[in-house]
């Protein structure tokens, strides 16, 4: 990231906020990266937001602090920003504008790509069919995670969303495929920071793991540019060298309110929340570069991580990523409160291209109807739960105390999970039934006699 | 990280010919220093490992996992540091050849004021540096040709050729 | 400048814009003319083939700033993300198509502002630089209509997306490979007779019946019709009036097609989903609105309307939706046979895909383009459903615009014309006289998405007042896995007495009757399940608790229909008319019988489980086996009692 011999344009005339006007300009572009030199001392890095006849308006990453008119330096790339992109970025640790962050060198690559990404072609894109298995059972069972998939994690404050992120991240796979995790941190904390690179050493000493992390003291508006360097360089990963890629993204929160920041300060007109009307284009941008391409062997699957604030689901944050995205995986305060990890609420909880990417050829033969039947089982468990709590566990029929039992059994044998425990998709299943067996096989109209026949008799129970 | 490509090329592109001629010698020169950094950052990795076999061979599985990945990770982390040295000597390196380039070449302050002229006009004030460079600016507008800069600009036009300091060729 | 007159830019560059082509007169239309004569050129007057200038432009040419051109060209002046602002010869007009810089970018100007314009770029402007080039096209944002539609996917400016690469730059969908395919013509009009617009010159024959039509604003004697024979889209078939008409025309997408006059609607959309042809029915050439937050099943409902209703020819415009679901509905449209034609249902749907990543300002400019490719098919006195989903991400398209040109905001940041832009869009929805006498219809049907689900926000609020349908999603019935999740309570069809009508006329009259019924008693199950679960099911009286058991069957027997079964993804008329009877006999008997004294709980204890299946054991249009699951019900309730 070297100026070169650009011109260096010194006819600084406003700062306000992030942005930094510079006059005198000519030829620049709208959308071009910037390196701001400061004679303070030191370098950032900005974007043109909007350039109008000679004056140029620079959103700068890392904040306009400390900078002057009269000791500043901008130079323009003259395209927008680009990276390298590569193999050498496996194994590599950066911080949240893809400096290195473990001691190594820059990183390096044969090609370079706009951060901005392309979208795919949607009569190029193949529809996903085929899971990339996490070892989580909830997740693996009930919402399975599909290649090319979006399939974001609803979380709350104080639930273990980093938690199930980074086990999600640390153990998926895709049936011995070329496999590679992109995480992307915005706004952690250093502590959470330590314990993602921690929870993903082995997968980052396997060079199968791209580690991007920005941290909650580092430049709030770097939030904007993280997601989109893990992405662009997942899919160059994925479609031309043909891994598969999971690209974790969290949290989504922060990210949408640094652009509402950014938005602040340029005097945008907020629509709800005081969050930008386009943050449901901007979210798509990041989400919508999932997916499969036809031909091309990889494929992108993206993994966002967002914290609803309050709780609340109607915030525009978690409302528009469930417009765009492809389900959802819910965690929930009670199912953490009665002390389950992962606290993952089945029922809340869908993954819309799971019916395309289990079954027969994909994951089990019997692995749809089972979560088909596993689910209308939890909802009647939890409608005779609330019965229970109105009229008695006493007045209950014998069908329903079984469906009690069922819930139990299912948090205890099922959901219930280590963070560093790994299922494979047979245990997972296998525990499916044993959650279904709790009920006569009157109740289990959704399997087929053939499937009841096979895994009723001789059950296998204590793993 | 950034691609360059700013149109100012034909003749800038004569006086950056020399720095990057320089910066792919310095390459090759730089590749058996890299060697001896390499050879001695490998070793050490390569003891680290053997020390957590042998640890993990006492210990219990779920352990010698874990210490199995910290000594990886810890090999890893010599590698990249050894990797940084070698980039910043190979750095040092071409700054120095374009210094020696530029020093040798006595008409080329002439050409690089020429070269910041036609970036900013005649009337730009071309400031002669010390390394063999020179600024120049006017009002609004500055050009940086000096000799540092052309060598970083030289060195990221190696991209990722530069990995084969590291790389078995 | 065009005239309504004579409104398409017949010759001239297409929307795009943006191809390379040096000579920007020589578009495709041209090009496929000149470089690879037809066979029917032999029978065009020597006029047609090399001397185009009497009559095949009237349009000035691209980069007409003024005779100096040069100099004052005219130039970028500012770049704010799609807002382009511009220097602006006087001769410039609204909605003008400009092309911006050396990309060649399509853009629309949307105000002038003395000596400058504003332009509203349908691309990513990154690098696009002040005192870059624009070029002013002459005329408005076109598209090129013509029977390759059919079976085609296309971006917002309806560009072939099958020429595009896997990854869509800004880079302009390669023109190379022009449509090479050719369409069997039947003339219909004698040589030398008068026509006047809408006219039929000739028959086009495709999986849908096509017609050549007089364009809008000609009339003449027809001269040079070609006869009966194979000929490519950009062949001359006609001159009418001095001018070349082909199977291939350009329309400015914002322009509504004149038609001679609107009819009202009462004849029946048949979708094939029960909930809708049953309670909430629509007309041809109706608007509807179908309002649902996320994961209530909007996609899925319009995907299984797309596939099943009876229309002749399917627009379907996925605006600022995602990529997956696109590419799943193109394959299972490639995929999937229609049961009417007999041929696959892609070769009468016409798909825009502009997805949520795509420029978002072409999303604004999609849902024009799908009107007016729907349109074009209703003149030739077909039946056009045009679908959007979603309204909303255009609206927000609209205020993400009006921001950046600094509108005054209205609610929530919207610009104060929404409701006038949304009315617009529904209004193109209509039952119509097309010029040429025959009747056609485009009917509409817009996805809404409110954002929270909050239906008092902007789009949902003035959507409602603009359109005469509304299938309401609920989240509580799509939680349930209820689908489709269409709400009885807050949905509506203000077609329905007009059906009603219609149906009696055609010698149907029980079918008010029987909406009528289902409605009644879906309502009266919601009012007593609030009782119910105040005081538990055994306080009720023996009919009520009836009513209770019969909205129950009805919404699981009848309303629920499941899409991926084959039997049941479709129902016919007379099915789901078979459905309803039986569930309506079997509650009136259930009634009789607790009237006579048999136990509430003896009649609900009774296996319904025939009835509930009967709409999966039944094909799409069988009844025989719906009255058969009726008449064991029956005997079972014959045994109860």
């Amino acid at each position: 990231m070297t100026g070169g011999a650009g011109i260096e344009y010194t006819g600084v005339r406003d700062l306000r906020g992030p942005l930094l006007f510079v006059e005198g300009v000519s030829g620049v572009g709208w959308d071009e990266f910037a390196t701001i030199a400061l004679d303070s001392g030191g370098r950032r890095h900005g974007l043109v937001l909007e350039v109008d006849r000679d004056v140029a308006v620079v959103q700068v990453l890392q904040g306009t602090s400390g900078m002057n008119r009269s000791g500043t330096r901008v130079v323009f790339s003259g395209t927008p920003l680009r990276i390298p992109v590569g193999t050498g970025w496996l194994g590599r640790v950066c911080d949240g504008r893809g400096e290195p962050a473990d001691g190594g060198p820059p990183v390096l690559g044969g090609s370079y790509a706009d951060v901005g990404g392309a979208p795919i072609n949607p009569v190029r894109r193949e529809p996903p069919n085929e899971a990339v298995l996490t070892g989580v059972t909830a997740v693996d069972v009930l919402t399975t995670l599909v290649r090319g998939q979006k399939l974001p994690v609803f979380s709350a404050a104080g639930l273990p969303h980093l938690e199930l992120a980074v086990q999600i991240a640390a153990q998926a796979t895709c049936a011995g495929e070329p496999f590679a995790v992109v995480f992307a941190g915005m706004g952690l904390t250093h502590t959470d920071a330590a314990f993602v690179r921690d929870g993903l050493a082995a997968r980052s000493a396997a060079r199968e793991l791209v580690l991007f992390l920005n941290t909650a003291d580092d430049p709030v508006i770097e939030r904007l540019l993280t997601p989109r360097l893990a992405l662009t360089v997942a899919e160059h990963l994925a479609f031309a060298v043909g891994r598969h890629v999971l690209v974790v993204m969290t949290d989504m929160t922060a990210y949408s309110e640094a652009l509402r920041e950014v938005s602040a300060a340029r005097g945008e007109i907020p629509a709800r929340r005081a969050y930008p009307g386009y943050l449901y284009s901007d979210l798509a941008s990041l989400y919508e570069r999932c997916g499969r391409i036809r031909g091309r062997p990889g494929s992108v699957t993206v993994l966002p991580v967002l914290t609803m604030p309050a709780g609340d689901i109607t915030h525009p944050v978690p409302d528009l990523t469930g417009y765009i995205t492809e389900g959802q995986i819910v965690l929930s305060g009670d199912v953490q409160a009665a002390g389950t990890y992962p606290p993952v609420d089945p029922l809340a909880s869908l993954s819309r291209l799971m019916r395309k990417g289990t079954g027969a050829g994909r994951t089990r033969a019997d692995h749809p109807a089972v979560a088909a039947q596993l689910i209308a089982a939890l909802a009647r468990s939890r409608q005779v739960r609330e019965l229970a709590d109105l009229i008695g566990r006493s007045a209950l029929s014998p069908t329903d105390l079984r469906h009690l039992d069922l819930e139990d059994v299912f948090r205890h044998r099922f959901l219930e999970q280590g963070t560093t425990e790994d299922r494979s998709l047979g245990d997972s299943l296998d525990r499916a039934w044993e959650v279904l067996l709790t009920l006569q096989r009157s109740q289990l109209g959704m399997l087929p006699a053939d499937l009841l026949d096979a895994h009723a008799s001789p059950r296998e129970t204590a793993r | 990280m950034i691609a360059g490509s700013d149109g100012l090329d034909p003749v800038r592109a004569a006086l950056l010919r020399a720095a990057r001629a320089s910066a792919d010698a310095m390459r090759e020169r730089a590749r058996a220093d890299a060697d001896d950094t390499l050879r001695s950052a490998r070793a050490a990795a390569e003891e680290v490992l053997a020390r957590a076999r042998d640890l993990g061979g006492s210990d219990g599985a779920a352990g010698a996992a874990r210490v199995r990945v910290r000594a990886l990770q810890d090999a890893w982390a010599v590698e990249l540091a050894a990797r940084a040295e070698v980039y910043a000597a190979l750095r040092a390196a071409i700054r120095a050849g374009v210094r020696r380039a530029l020093e040798e070449d006595t008409s080329a302050r002439v050409r690089l004021a020429g070269v910041a002229r036609d970036l900013l006009g005649p009337g730009a004030a071309v400031t002669p540096l010390a390394d063999g460079g020179v600024t120049a600016g006017v009002p609004g507008r500055r050009v940086d040709l000096s000799a540092d800069a052309l060598a970083d600009r030289a060195l990221d036009r190696l991209g990722v050729r530069a990995e084969s300091l590291w790389r078995p060729e | 400048m065009t005239t309504p007159g004579n409104p398409a830019p017949d010759e001239d560059t297409l929307a795009p814009a943006a191809h390379d082509n040096p000579a920007p007169d020589e578009s495709t239309l041209a090009q496929a003319r000149h470089d690879n004569p037809a066979p029917d050129e032999d029978t065009l007057p020597p006029a047609a083939h090399d001397n185009p200038a009497p009559h095949e432009s009237t349009l000035p040419r691209p980069g007409y700033g003024g005779p100096g051109d040069g100099a004052d060209r005219p130039r970028v002046l500012r770049v704010a993300g799609p807002l382009v602002e511009i220097t602006c010869p006087s001769t410039a007009a609204m909605h003008d198509l400009v092309v911006l810089g050396a990309a060649r970018l399509p853009g629309e100007v949307v105000a002038i502002h003395g000596d400058a314009a504003t332009v509203q770029a349908y691309e990513y402007t990154g690098a696009l630089a002040p005192g870059h080039p624009a070029e002013l096209q002459g005329h408005p944002l076109s598209v090129r209509l013509a029977p390759d539609l059919l079976g085609g996917v296309f971006d917002g400016l309806l560009r072939p997306l099958h020429r595009a690469g896997d990854l869509l730059t800004a880079v302009e969908p390669s023109a190379g490979d022009v449509d090479r395919r050719t369409w069997v013509f039947t003339p219909r009009a004698a040589e030398g007779t008068e026509v006047a617009a809408g006219d039929v010159l000739g028959e086009i024959g495709a999986r849908v019946p096509l017609r050549l039509l007089v364009p809008p604003g000609r009339s003449g004697r027809a001269t040079g019709v070609a006869a009966a024979g194979e000929y490519r889209a950009d062949a001359v078939l006609a001159v009418v009036g001095g001018e070349a008409v082909r199977m291939a025309q350009l329309w400015p997408v914002r322009r509504p097609r004149p038609v001679a006059r609107r009819l009202p609607g009462d004849v029946p959309l048949t979708t094939g989903q029960r909930a809708v042809d049953l309670l909430f029915p629509v007309a041809r050439g109706s608007t509807v609105a179908v309002p649902g937050g996320f994961g209530t099943g909007k996609t899925m409902l319009l995907q299984q309307i797309a596939k099943w209703c009876d229309a002749d020819v399917i627009v379907y415009v996925g605006c600022g939706e995602r990529g997956n679901e696109m590419a799943d509905v193109i394959e299972e449209l490639a995929e999937l046979t229609d049961p009417r034609s007999g041929g696959r249902l892609a070769e009468r749907t016409v798909t825009i895909a502009n997805t949520s990543n795509m420029p978002m300002m072409a999303r604004e400019a999609s849902v024009h383009t799908g009107a007016t490719v729907a349109e074009y098919f209703r003149d030739m006195g077909l039946d056009v459903v045009l679908i959007a989903d979603s309204t909303s991400r255009w609206a927000e398209a609209l205020r993400e615009f009006a921001s950046r040109m600094g509108e005054l905001p209205a609610e929530e940041g919207y610009p104060a014309g929404l409701a006038s832009r949304l009315a617009a869009f529904y209004e193109r929805g209509a039952a119509v006289r097309t010029l040429g006498g025959a009747s056609g219809s485009v009917t509409v049907i817009g996805a809404v998405s409110p954002p929270g689900g909050d239906r008092t926000e902007p789009v949902t609020a003035h959507t409602e007042r603009f359109v005469r349908c509304l299938w309401s999603l609920d989240r509580d019935l799509a939680y349930a896995r209820h689908y489709p999740a269409v709400s009885w309570s807050e949905s509506f069809s203000r077609d329905a007495p007009a059906l009603a009508a219609a149906y009696a006329r055609a010698g149907e009259p029980e079918w008010a009757e029987r909406r009528g019924r289902v409605a009644r008693q879906l309502a009266e199950a919601d009012r007593l399940a609030d009782l119910v679960e105040l005081v538990g099911i055994t306080a009720l009286p023996p009919r009520e608790r009836i009513s209770v058991l019969a909205g129950r069957l009805l919404r699981e027997a009848v309303i629920q229909q499941s899409a991926l079964s084959p039997a049941d993804a479709y129902s016919a008329p007379e099915k789901t008319a078979a459905l309803v009877e039986a569930v309506v006999t079997v509650v009136d008997r259930c009634l009789e019988l607790v009237d006579s004294g048999v136990e509430a709980e003896a009649v609900e204890a009774v296996d319904f489980t025939p009835l509930l299946r009967a709409r999966e054991t039944a094909g799409p249009a069988e009844t025989a086996p719906v009255v058969a699951a009726r008449d064991t019900v029956l005997a079972r309730l014959a045994e109860a009692a």
